[in-house]
C-alpha cells in the first residue's frame, strides 16, 4: 500500500534515532505485517506482538543497521523469524491459538481464517460462495493487493503484467464480488457509526 | 479528488479510502467523516465498499487496528520510548507519479530540514515541540505530470500537469492560504471556522466550504476559477469582487480585452460592470456526455470546445510535456472541437488533421514542429 520511497525515509530516520519513524513504519506496514503472521498462526494478537518486538529490536539495533533496498522485504524476513522462535521456544499461547481447521496444510488461507474470526453467518457464506466464483487469477491478485497488502508495481512484477493489467483485473474483481453481494452487504457488518466513534477514540487516545 | 461518481469497487481501491477503513491514517479518516457528512446519500455505497474491503484485508477494522496500536504504543512505552504520533498522519496521498513530487520537495527544501518533520510542522494537532514556525510546504507538478493529495486539513487537491502549490506559513495554525501557479481541483475540507484562501498573481479566491477548479498558469491568457459546489468570492488584482455560483466560472482575461473571449450564456449584468476586465460564464458541457470539459483533465480526459490551435498547443505542451513549434503562425488560428480519452500526441495530431489540414513532425523526443 505505500509506496516504497516513503518507507524508505522512514528507516533511515529511524536509522537516526527519530521515533516517529518507529510509528509510521508500523502503520504503513500494518496490514502486510499482520496478515503475514495471520497465514502463518492464524492470530493477529500475536502477530501484533511479534511485529511490535521486531520494530523495538530494531530501534535497539538502530545505530547498526544497514541501508536496506526494499524495507517490507525486510520487516517480513524479521517478522518471519521472530514467529518462528515464538514457535520453537513454545511460548505460542495455545489459549489464543486457533485450532488449523481439517485437511489444511501448515498454512492458513484467507477463507478459513475469516470464518474463523468472523464466524460462520450467513454474510460469510455469501462472501466465501461470491469470492469462490472468481477465477483463480483474480482470487490470487485480491489476496496480494488486500490481504498482503501489496503494491501494484510488486504484484505486476510477480505476476508477470503489467501494472495497468493487475489494476484492470482486480477492479473486475471487485465489481463481481459487489454485483454478487447485493442486498447481503445491507445485513452485515458495524453500522457506521460504530465504525465512526472507533476511528475517533484511535485519534484522540 | 472528487469522490461523488466513485462506485464501491472504486472505493475499495482508494487508499485513502482504505486508511479510513482501517484506521491507520487519522488525516484519511478526518476527511471521509467530513465527505460522508456532507454527503449523506453515500452512506449505503459507502457501507457496502467497506464490507467488502474489510473482508479483503482478513477484518483489520479500525477497532482492531485501535486495540493492536495501543498495545504498541504501551510497549514503546515501557521501553522508554516516546511514540511519534503525527507522522503517517502527514503522509499525503499519493498516486501515479506521486513519489517525484516527494523527491522535488525535499530538493526544495532548503532548510535541510526533513521532510517528515515538515510534516509534522503541517499537522493540525498540536504539532511536537522542537518543529521550527514559518517552514513552506510544497507541492510542485512536472509537464506532462498529475498529482492527487491531501493537504494537512484534509483538503483535497488534484495538480494538473506544470503547477506549484505552495503552503503559506502557518497553514496549520488554522490560517488555511495558499498559492498556486497552474492548475489545480480543490475538494475543501469544510471547516467553518478558517477561511480558505487561494492566492494566484492575478486573483485571490475566498472560499466558503466548496469543491473548484483553478486554471491560473503565467502563459496563459486567461485565468479561470469554475466552481462546481459550494460557493467562493473572488477578489482580482483590480479590486473587483465576484461571487460564484455553482456551474458558473469566472474567467480574467490578462493582455487582451475580453471581447475576444466567447461567452456562452454571460451573466449580462456582472458583464458590464466588470469592465471588459472579467466575465461570468457557465461551464462548459459536452452534448451527450455528463462530463464538464472545465474538469476534464481531473479525469485524464483531454478536452477541446472551439479551441484555437495555439491554446491547445500549450494545453498539449503541458499534457504530454513538451514543445510545440509552430511554423506557420497562421496555425495558431485553427479552431478544433474534440476530446481523447488517454491517447498517444500522435494520435491526437492525427485525428486533428481529419478535421483541418496541416502537418507535424517530432524532432527528437520533446519537439513537435506543425506546418500547414
Amino acid at each position: 500500500m505505500n509506496g516504497n520511497l516513503h518507507t524508505q525515509e522512514y528507516w533511515n530516520q529511524l536509522r537516526d534515532g527519530n521515533t516517529d519513524a518507529l510509528s509510521a513504519l508500523y502503520q504503513l506496514h500494518y496490514i502486510g505485517l499482520i496478515n503475514y503472521g495471520v497465514k502463518l498462526t492464524g492470530d493477529r494478537d500475536l502477530a501484533n506482538d511479534c511485529f511490535t518486538a521486531v520494530l523495538l529490536d530494531l530501534w535497539e539495533k538502530r545505530h547498526t543497521l544497514p541501508e536496506v533496498a526494499n524495507v517490507r522485504a525486510y520487516l517480513i524476513t524479521c517478522q518471519h523469524r521472530r514467529i518462528m522462535h515464538e514457535i520453537a521456544s513454545g511460548k505460542k499461547r495455545q489459549e489464543r491459538h486457533l485450532a488449523v481447521p481439517d485437511g489444511q496444510g501448515p498454512e492458513w488461507s484467507h477463507e478459513d481464517y475469516l470464518t474463523a474470526i468472523e464466524g460462520n453467518d450467513a454474510f460469510t457464506q455469501a462472501f466465501s460462495q461470491a469470492f469462490r466464483r472468481l477465477t483463480q487469477r483474480q482470487q490470487q491478485l485480491l489476496r496480494m493487493k488486500f490481504f498482503e497488502d501489496l503494491d501494484y508495481d510488486h504484484i505486476a512484477l510477480t505476476c508477470g503484467i503489467t501494472k495497468r493489467t493487475a489494476y484492470n483485473i482486480i477492479h473486475d474483481a471487485l465489481k463481481q464480488l459487489k454485483n454478487e453481494l447485493k442486498g447481503h452487504v445491507q445485513q452485515s457488518g458495524l453500522p457506521l457509526e460504530a465504525l465512526i466513534s472507533a476511528a475517533l477514540l484511535l485519534i484522540l487516545q | 479528488m472528487n469522490y461523488l461518481r466513485h462506485k464501491a469497487e472504486d472505493l475499495v481501491m482508494d487508499e485513502s479510502f482504505q486508511q479510513f477503513c482501517t484506521g491507520t491514517n487519522p488525516v484519511a479518516v478526518r476527511f471521509w467523516e467530513q465527505w460522508l457528512a456532507a454527503h449523506p446519500e453515500k452512506r449505503e455505497l459507502v457501507q457496502a465498499a467497506r464490507v467488502i474491503y474489510l473482508r479483503l484485508n482478513g477484518g483489520l477494522d479500525a477497532e482492531t487496528f485501535a486495540g493492536h496500536h495501543r498495545r504498541f504504543t504501551d510497549a514503546l512505552l515501557a521501553e522508554g520510548i516516546r511514540p511519534g504520533m503525527q507522522a503517517p498522519q502527514l503522509r499525503p496521498v499519493t498516486r501515479g507519479n506521486g513519489w517525484k513530487w516527494y523527491a522535488l520537495a525535499v530538493a526544495a527544501t532548503l532548510t535541510g530540514l526533513v521532510l517528515t518533520m515538515m510534516w509534522i510542522q503541517a499537522g493540525k494537532d498540536a504539532p511536537p515541540a522542537g518543529t521550527a514556525i514559518g517552514e513552506t510546504a510544497m507541492y510542485a507538478s512536472k509537464p506532462g505530470e498529475r498529482k492527487a493529495f491531501q493537504l494537512p486539513d484534509g483538503t483535497k487537491v488534484v495538480l494538473n500537469a506544470a503547477s506549484t502549490l505552495r503552503l503559506d506559513d502557518g497553514f496549520q495554525q488554522g490560517k488555511r492560504t495558499l498559492t498556486l501557479e497552474g492548475e489545480a481541483f480543490f475538494d475543501i475540507a469544510q471547516d467553518a471556522s478558517s477561511p480558505f484562501v487561494i492566492h494566484t498573481e492575478d486573483m485571490d479566491i475566498t472560499v466558503l466550504g466548496t469543491a473548484f477548479n483553478v486554471k491560473a498558469y503565467k502563459d496563459d491568457e486567461t485565468v479561470e476559477t469554475s466552481l462546481i459546489r459550494g460557493r467562493v468570492r473572488i477578489d482580482t488584482r483590480a479590486g473587483h469582487q465576484v461571487y460564484l455560483r455553482p456551474k458558473e466560472k469566472l474567467v480574467i482575461a490578462r493582455n487582451k480585452e475580453i471581447q475576444d473571449i466567447q461567452p456562452l450564456t454571460p451573466r449580462q449584468a456582472d458583464t458590464k460592470k466588470a469592465g471588459r476586465h472579467y466575465l461570468i460564464d457557465s461551464l462548459t458541457h459536452i452534448p451527450h456526455d455528463s462530463a464538464i470539459v472545465e474538469l476534464s483533465w481531473v479525469d485524464n480526459r483531454l478536452i477541446f470546445a472551439d479551441d484555437t490551435f495555439g491554446d491547445i498547443a500549450r494545453k498539449l505542451e503541458r499534457w504530454y510535456g513538451v514543445q510545440i513549434r509552430f511554423e506557420s503562425e497562421e496555425l495558431r488560428g485553427y479552431r478544433f472541437t474534440g476530446h481523447f480519452n488517454k491517447e498517444t500526441l500522435q494520435r491526437v495530431l492525427e485525428v486533428l488533421q481529419l478535421s483541418r489540414g496541416f502537418r507535424f513532425r517530432f524532432e527528437g523526443d520533446h519537439t513537435v514542429v506543425l506546418q500547414q
